[in-house]
Protein backbone atom coordinates (compact mmCIF):
# COMPACT_ATOMS: atom_id res chain seq x y z
CA UNK A 1 0.00 0.00 0.00
CA UNK A 2 1.53 3.28 -1.05
CA UNK A 3 1.82 6.38 1.07
CA UNK A 4 -1.06 8.05 -0.72
CA UNK A 5 -3.24 4.97 -0.33
CA UNK A 6 -2.53 5.09 3.38
CA UNK A 7 -4.20 8.47 3.43
CA UNK A 8 -7.38 6.94 2.07
CA UNK A 9 -7.73 4.63 5.06
CA UNK A 10 -9.63 7.12 7.20
CA UNK A 11 -12.07 8.15 4.46
CA UNK A 12 -12.58 4.47 3.55
CA UNK A 13 -13.50 3.72 7.15
CA UNK A 14 -15.86 6.67 7.21
CA UNK A 15 -17.58 5.41 4.10
CA UNK A 16 -17.82 1.87 5.50
CA UNK A 17 -19.22 3.09 8.78
CA UNK A 18 -21.80 5.33 7.13
CA UNK A 19 -20.20 8.50 8.41
CA UNK A 20 -20.29 10.09 4.95
CA UNK A 21 -24.03 9.79 4.51
CA UNK A 22 -24.40 13.54 4.70
CA UNK A 23 -21.27 14.37 2.74
CA UNK A 24 -21.93 13.21 -0.80
CA UNK A 25 -18.84 14.95 -2.18
CA UNK A 26 -16.50 13.20 0.25
CA UNK A 27 -18.19 9.86 -0.41
CA UNK A 28 -17.78 10.41 -4.17
CA UNK A 29 -14.07 11.13 -3.73
CA UNK A 30 -13.55 7.87 -1.86
CA UNK A 31 -15.53 5.91 -4.45
CA UNK A 32 -13.51 7.50 -7.24
CA UNK A 33 -10.28 6.34 -5.60
CA UNK A 34 -11.71 2.85 -5.07
CA UNK A 35 -12.66 2.70 -8.75
CA UNK A 36 -9.16 3.71 -9.76
CA UNK A 37 -7.15 1.74 -7.21
CA UNK A 38 -7.45 -2.04 -7.05
CA UNK A 39 -5.34 -2.20 -3.88
CA UNK A 40 -7.71 0.03 -1.93
CA UNK A 41 -10.74 -1.59 -3.53
CA UNK A 42 -9.62 -4.99 -2.29
CA UNK A 43 -8.84 -3.55 1.11
CA UNK A 44 -12.26 -1.95 1.24
CA UNK A 45 -14.11 -5.14 0.31
CA UNK A 46 -12.17 -7.13 2.80
CA UNK A 47 -12.71 -4.66 5.63
CA UNK A 48 -16.38 -4.62 4.80
CA UNK A 49 -16.52 -8.38 5.33
CA UNK A 50 -14.55 -8.12 8.55
CA UNK A 51 -16.90 -5.47 9.92
CA UNK A 52 -19.92 -7.55 8.92
CA UNK A 53 -18.46 -10.58 10.69
CA UNK A 54 -17.67 -8.55 13.80
CA UNK A 55 -21.17 -7.08 13.83
CA UNK A 56 -22.57 -10.61 14.00
CA UNK A 57 -20.73 -11.56 17.10
CA UNK A 58 -22.77 -12.12 20.20
CA UNK A 59 -21.62 -10.03 23.15
CA UNK A 60 -21.35 -11.65 26.53
CA UNK A 61 -24.58 -11.23 28.38
CA UNK A 62 -23.91 -9.14 31.44
CA UNK A 63 -27.54 -8.69 32.44
CA UNK A 64 -27.14 -11.23 35.21
CA UNK A 65 -23.99 -9.80 36.68
CA UNK A 66 -24.26 -8.83 40.29
CA UNK A 67 -24.45 -5.05 39.88
CA UNK A 68 -25.97 -4.68 43.34
CA UNK A 69 -22.98 -6.45 44.81
CA UNK A 70 -20.64 -4.20 42.89
CA UNK A 71 -22.43 -1.09 44.12
CA UNK A 72 -22.38 -2.38 47.69
CA UNK A 73 -18.64 -3.05 47.54
CA UNK A 74 -17.98 0.41 46.17
CA UNK A 75 -20.25 2.02 48.78
CA UNK A 76 -18.48 0.11 51.53
CA UNK A 77 -15.11 1.37 50.29
CA UNK A 78 -16.11 4.97 49.85
CA UNK A 79 -17.85 5.12 53.22
CA UNK A 80 -14.36 5.28 54.73
CA UNK A 81 -12.81 7.16 51.84
CA UNK A 82 -13.91 10.76 51.59
CA UNK A 83 -13.31 12.52 48.25
CA UNK A 84 -9.74 13.76 48.07
CA UNK A 85 -6.68 13.81 45.90
CA UNK A 86 -4.23 11.03 46.46
CA UNK A 87 -0.68 11.27 45.25
CA UNK A 88 1.16 8.14 44.20
CA UNK A 89 4.78 8.49 43.12
CA UNK A 90 5.80 6.35 40.17
CA UNK A 91 8.12 3.49 41.13
CA UNK A 92 11.78 4.07 40.31
CA UNK A 93 11.89 0.63 38.76
CA UNK A 94 9.77 1.94 35.92
CA UNK A 95 12.58 4.13 34.62
CA UNK A 96 15.06 1.30 34.47
CA UNK A 97 12.54 -1.03 32.94
CA UNK A 98 11.71 1.53 30.28
CA UNK A 99 15.35 2.01 29.36
CA UNK A 100 15.88 -1.74 29.22
CA UNK A 101 12.77 -2.13 27.14
CA UNK A 102 13.92 0.41 24.57
CA UNK A 103 17.23 -1.37 24.30
CA UNK A 104 15.47 -4.70 23.92
CA UNK A 105 13.14 -3.51 21.22
CA UNK A 106 16.00 -2.03 19.27
CA UNK A 107 18.27 -5.02 19.80
CA UNK A 108 15.55 -7.27 18.64
CA UNK A 109 15.13 -5.20 15.53
CA UNK A 110 18.82 -5.01 14.79
CA UNK A 111 18.56 -8.67 13.86
CA UNK A 112 22.19 -9.57 13.29
CA UNK A 113 23.71 -9.14 16.73
CA UNK A 114 25.62 -12.00 18.25
CA UNK A 115 28.59 -11.11 20.43
CA UNK A 116 28.50 -9.25 23.71
CA UNK A 117 30.77 -6.55 22.33
CA UNK A 118 28.35 -5.91 19.54
CA UNK A 119 25.51 -5.82 22.05
CA UNK A 120 27.30 -3.20 24.13
CA UNK A 121 28.10 -1.14 21.08
CA UNK A 122 24.48 -1.08 20.05
CA UNK A 123 23.37 -0.31 23.57
CA UNK A 124 25.58 2.75 23.76
CA UNK A 125 24.43 3.78 20.33
CA UNK A 126 20.88 3.53 21.54
CA UNK A 127 21.63 5.64 24.56
CA UNK A 128 23.12 8.28 22.33
CA UNK A 129 20.51 8.32 19.64
CA UNK A 130 17.71 5.94 20.53
CA UNK A 131 14.95 8.33 19.74
CA UNK A 132 16.44 9.39 16.41
CA UNK A 133 17.02 5.79 15.48
CA UNK A 134 13.43 5.03 16.28
CA UNK A 135 12.23 8.03 14.38
CA UNK A 136 14.01 7.29 11.14
CA UNK A 137 13.79 3.54 11.28
CA UNK A 138 17.45 2.56 11.21
CA UNK A 139 17.41 0.38 14.29
CA UNK A 140 14.02 -1.15 14.85
CA UNK A 141 12.45 -4.06 13.03
CA UNK A 142 10.15 -3.39 10.09
CA UNK A 143 7.15 -4.56 12.10
CA UNK A 144 7.86 -2.29 15.02
CA UNK A 145 8.73 0.63 12.76
CA UNK A 146 5.57 0.17 10.79
CA UNK A 147 3.62 0.26 14.01
CA UNK A 148 5.49 3.34 15.17
CA UNK A 149 4.99 5.24 11.95
CA UNK A 150 1.47 4.18 11.18
CA UNK A 151 0.07 4.67 14.64
CA UNK A 152 0.82 8.34 14.80
CA UNK A 153 3.25 8.15 17.67
CA UNK A 154 4.54 11.45 18.89
CA UNK A 155 8.23 11.88 18.06
CA UNK A 156 9.11 11.40 21.71
CA UNK A 157 7.21 8.13 21.75
CA UNK A 158 7.46 6.64 25.17
CA UNK A 159 9.02 3.22 25.40
CA UNK A 160 6.24 1.99 27.62
CA UNK A 161 3.85 2.92 24.87
CA UNK A 162 5.90 0.97 22.39
CA UNK A 163 5.88 -2.08 24.62
CA UNK A 164 2.20 -1.65 25.37
CA UNK A 165 1.47 -1.68 21.71
CA UNK A 166 3.40 -4.83 20.94
CA UNK A 167 1.23 -7.84 20.26
CA UNK A 168 1.69 -11.23 21.88
CA UNK A 169 3.41 -12.44 18.72
CA UNK A 170 5.85 -9.55 18.74
CA UNK A 171 6.62 -10.21 22.39
CA UNK A 172 7.23 -13.85 21.57
CA UNK A 173 9.62 -12.90 18.79
CA UNK A 174 11.38 -10.54 21.17
CA UNK A 175 11.71 -13.31 23.74
CA UNK A 176 13.21 -15.61 21.14
CA UNK A 177 15.66 -12.97 20.01
CA UNK A 178 16.79 -12.47 23.59
CA UNK A 179 17.38 -16.14 24.11
CA UNK A 180 19.63 -16.11 21.06
CA UNK A 181 21.51 -13.11 22.40
CA UNK A 182 22.06 -14.81 25.72
CA UNK A 183 23.27 -18.00 24.09
CA UNK B 1 -24.45 16.95 25.26
CA UNK B 2 -27.58 14.84 25.09
CA UNK B 3 -30.25 14.19 27.67
CA UNK B 4 -28.48 11.47 29.57
CA UNK B 5 -25.35 13.62 29.87
CA UNK B 6 -27.53 16.36 31.29
CA UNK B 7 -28.96 13.82 33.75
CA UNK B 8 -25.44 12.74 34.69
CA UNK B 9 -24.44 16.32 35.40
CA UNK B 10 -27.56 16.76 37.54
CA UNK B 11 -26.66 13.62 39.48
CA UNK B 12 -23.11 14.86 40.02
CA UNK B 13 -24.45 18.17 41.35
CA UNK B 14 -26.77 16.34 43.74
CA UNK B 15 -23.90 14.14 44.87
CA UNK B 16 -21.71 17.17 45.47
CA UNK B 17 -24.53 18.65 47.54
CA UNK B 18 -24.23 15.64 49.80
CA UNK B 19 -26.88 13.29 48.45
CA UNK B 20 -25.27 9.88 48.47
CA UNK B 21 -27.95 8.14 46.42
CA UNK B 22 -26.89 10.21 43.43
CA UNK B 23 -23.56 8.44 43.20
CA UNK B 24 -25.38 5.13 43.35
CA UNK B 25 -27.50 6.26 40.43
CA UNK B 26 -24.37 7.12 38.44
CA UNK B 27 -23.05 3.63 39.10
CA UNK B 28 -26.30 2.03 38.03
CA UNK B 29 -26.26 4.01 34.80
CA UNK B 30 -22.64 3.44 33.86
CA UNK B 31 -21.38 0.21 35.44
CA UNK B 32 -22.57 -2.12 32.64
CA UNK B 33 -20.83 -0.22 29.84
CA UNK B 34 -17.70 0.33 31.94
CA UNK B 35 -17.69 -3.41 32.60
CA UNK B 36 -18.06 -4.29 28.92
CA UNK B 37 -15.12 -2.05 28.01
CA UNK B 38 -12.94 -3.51 30.78
CA UNK B 39 -13.97 -7.03 29.80
CA UNK B 40 -13.15 -6.35 26.17
CA UNK B 41 -9.72 -5.12 27.14
CA UNK B 42 -8.88 -7.71 29.80
CA UNK B 43 -10.87 -10.72 28.66
CA UNK B 44 -11.70 -11.72 32.20
CA UNK B 45 -15.01 -10.88 33.92
CA UNK B 46 -13.61 -10.90 37.44
CA UNK B 47 -10.72 -8.62 36.54
CA UNK B 48 -13.23 -6.39 34.79
CA UNK B 49 -15.24 -6.33 38.03
CA UNK B 50 -12.17 -5.24 39.96
CA UNK B 51 -11.42 -2.50 37.48
CA UNK B 52 -14.96 -1.13 37.51
CA UNK B 53 -15.02 -1.18 41.29
CA UNK B 54 -11.69 0.64 41.46
CA UNK B 55 -12.78 3.10 38.78
CA UNK B 56 -15.86 4.12 40.74
CA UNK B 57 -13.86 4.47 43.95
CA UNK B 58 -11.48 6.79 42.11
CA UNK B 59 -14.35 8.61 40.48
CA UNK B 60 -15.87 9.17 43.91
CA UNK B 61 -12.62 10.69 45.14
CA UNK B 62 -12.17 12.88 42.10
CA UNK B 63 -15.73 14.04 41.45
CA UNK B 64 -15.28 17.26 43.43
CA UNK B 65 -12.87 18.26 40.68
CA UNK B 66 -15.15 17.17 37.84
CA UNK B 67 -15.37 19.81 35.14
CA UNK B 68 -18.83 20.08 33.78
CA UNK B 69 -17.53 20.79 30.31
CA UNK B 70 -17.05 17.08 29.61
CA UNK B 71 -19.35 14.10 29.71
CA UNK B 72 -19.28 11.90 32.78
CA UNK B 73 -19.03 8.85 30.53
CA UNK B 74 -15.88 10.17 28.83
CA UNK B 75 -14.34 10.97 32.18
CA UNK B 76 -15.22 7.57 33.68
CA UNK B 77 -14.00 5.68 30.63
CA UNK B 78 -10.68 7.46 30.86
CA UNK B 79 -10.29 6.05 34.37
CA UNK B 80 -11.43 2.57 33.31
CA UNK B 81 -9.18 2.40 30.24
CA UNK B 82 -6.17 3.69 32.17
CA UNK B 83 -6.74 1.12 34.91
CA UNK B 84 -6.91 -1.61 32.26
CA UNK B 85 -3.76 -0.37 30.51
CA UNK B 86 -2.05 -0.20 33.90
CA UNK B 87 -2.92 -3.83 34.63
CA UNK B 88 -1.68 -4.96 31.24
CA UNK B 89 1.47 -2.90 31.61
CA UNK B 90 2.23 -4.23 35.08
CA UNK B 91 1.76 -7.77 33.88
CA UNK B 92 4.29 -7.08 31.12
CA UNK B 93 6.68 -5.03 33.21
CA UNK B 94 7.30 -8.02 35.45
CA UNK B 95 8.77 -9.56 32.33
CA UNK B 96 11.14 -6.68 31.78
CA UNK B 97 12.91 -6.59 35.10
CA UNK B 98 15.97 -8.58 34.12
CA UNK B 99 17.45 -9.67 30.86
CA UNK B 100 18.02 -13.15 32.24
CA UNK B 101 14.41 -13.82 33.15
CA UNK B 102 12.85 -11.97 30.31
CA UNK B 103 12.80 -14.55 27.56
CA UNK B 104 11.41 -17.25 29.80
CA UNK B 105 8.73 -15.05 31.29
CA UNK B 106 7.65 -13.67 27.96
CA UNK B 107 7.43 -17.18 26.63
CA UNK B 108 5.10 -18.16 29.45
CA UNK B 109 2.75 -15.39 28.37
CA UNK B 110 2.66 -16.28 24.71
CA UNK B 111 1.25 -19.06 22.62
CA UNK B 112 -2.07 -18.83 24.37
CA UNK B 113 -3.90 -16.56 21.94
CA UNK B 114 -3.30 -18.77 18.92
CA UNK B 115 -4.60 -21.80 20.74
CA UNK B 116 -7.57 -19.90 22.01
CA UNK B 117 -8.53 -19.15 18.44
CA UNK B 118 -9.42 -22.81 18.09
CA UNK B 119 -12.51 -22.20 20.15
CA UNK B 120 -15.45 -22.71 17.95
CA UNK B 121 -17.97 -20.13 18.93
CA UNK B 122 -17.77 -16.94 16.85
CA UNK B 123 -18.06 -14.62 19.84
CA UNK B 124 -15.35 -16.44 21.73
CA UNK B 125 -13.09 -16.57 18.69
CA UNK B 126 -13.42 -12.86 18.15
CA UNK B 127 -12.89 -12.20 21.84
CA UNK B 128 -9.72 -14.27 21.75
CA UNK B 129 -8.50 -12.42 18.65
CA UNK B 130 -9.23 -9.07 20.27
CA UNK B 131 -7.07 -10.03 23.25
CA UNK B 132 -4.09 -10.49 20.91
CA UNK B 133 -4.32 -6.85 19.78
CA UNK B 134 -1.84 -4.41 21.29
CA UNK B 135 -3.55 -2.91 24.36
CA UNK B 136 -4.30 0.55 23.03
CA UNK B 137 -5.61 -0.79 19.73
CA UNK B 138 -7.71 -3.11 21.86
CA UNK B 139 -9.11 -0.13 23.75
CA UNK B 140 -9.93 1.68 20.51
CA UNK B 141 -11.53 -1.38 18.99
CA UNK B 142 -13.71 -2.15 22.01
CA UNK B 143 -14.92 1.42 22.38
CA UNK B 144 -15.54 1.91 18.66
CA UNK B 145 -16.80 -1.39 17.29
CA UNK B 146 -18.36 -2.83 20.41
CA UNK B 147 -19.63 0.28 22.18
CA UNK B 148 -20.11 2.58 19.21
CA UNK B 149 -18.35 5.60 20.72
CA UNK B 150 -17.35 8.41 18.35
CA UNK B 151 -13.73 8.99 17.34
CA UNK B 152 -13.68 12.36 19.10
CA UNK B 153 -14.76 10.86 22.42
CA UNK B 154 -12.31 7.95 22.14
CA UNK B 155 -9.54 10.41 21.31
CA UNK B 156 -10.43 12.39 24.40
CA UNK B 157 -10.48 9.25 26.56
CA UNK B 158 -7.09 8.07 25.31
CA UNK B 159 -5.42 11.45 25.00
CA UNK B 160 -4.65 10.83 21.34
CA UNK B 161 -5.56 12.63 18.16
CA UNK B 162 -8.68 11.63 16.29
CA UNK B 163 -6.52 10.71 13.30
CA UNK B 164 -4.38 8.50 15.50
CA UNK B 165 -7.45 6.75 16.91
CA UNK B 166 -8.81 6.16 13.44
CA UNK B 167 -5.47 4.73 12.30
CA UNK B 168 -5.48 2.48 15.39
CA UNK B 169 -8.96 1.26 14.57
CA UNK B 170 -8.02 0.56 10.97
CA UNK B 171 -5.00 -1.45 12.08
CA UNK B 172 -7.03 -3.34 14.65
CA UNK B 173 -9.50 -4.33 11.94
CA UNK B 174 -6.68 -5.45 9.66
CA UNK B 175 -5.17 -7.59 12.40
CA UNK B 176 -8.52 -9.09 13.33
CA UNK B 177 -9.18 -9.87 9.70
CA UNK B 178 -5.91 -11.80 9.53
CA UNK B 179 -6.51 -13.51 12.86
CA UNK B 180 -10.02 -14.57 11.94
CA UNK B 181 -9.45 -15.41 8.28
CA UNK B 182 -7.67 -18.64 9.17
CA UNK B 183 -10.62 -19.80 11.19
CA UNK B 184 -13.58 -18.52 9.32
CA UNK B 185 -15.09 -19.88 6.15
CA UNK B 186 -16.32 -16.75 4.43
CA UNK B 187 -19.38 -18.52 3.21
CA UNK B 188 -22.05 -16.32 4.63
CA UNK B 189 -22.56 -13.76 1.92
ZN1 LIG C 1 -5.33 3.28 -3.18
Amino acid sequence: MSRSCREWRGPMLDLLEGELEHDAAAAARVRAHLDACPVCAAEYASLQRTLALLARRPLRDDAERDWDGLRRRVQAEIATDPPRRRFRPAPILAVTAAAAALALVLLWGAGRLTGRGEQRRVLSQIEASGREALADGRAASPQVMDAVLAEDYPVDADVDQLIDDMSADELAALAERLEMLKG
Amino acid sequence: MNGSDHDDHQLIRRFLEGERWAFDALMTAHAPQAHRVALGMLGDPDQADDVVQEAFIRAHRALPRFEFRSRFRTWLHRIVVNLCLGRIRRARRVSLVSLGDLAQRLRARTGLPARELERRDLGERIEAAVITLPPKQRAVFVMRQQEGLGYAEIASILGRSEGGVRANYFQALQKLRRALAEHEEWDDE
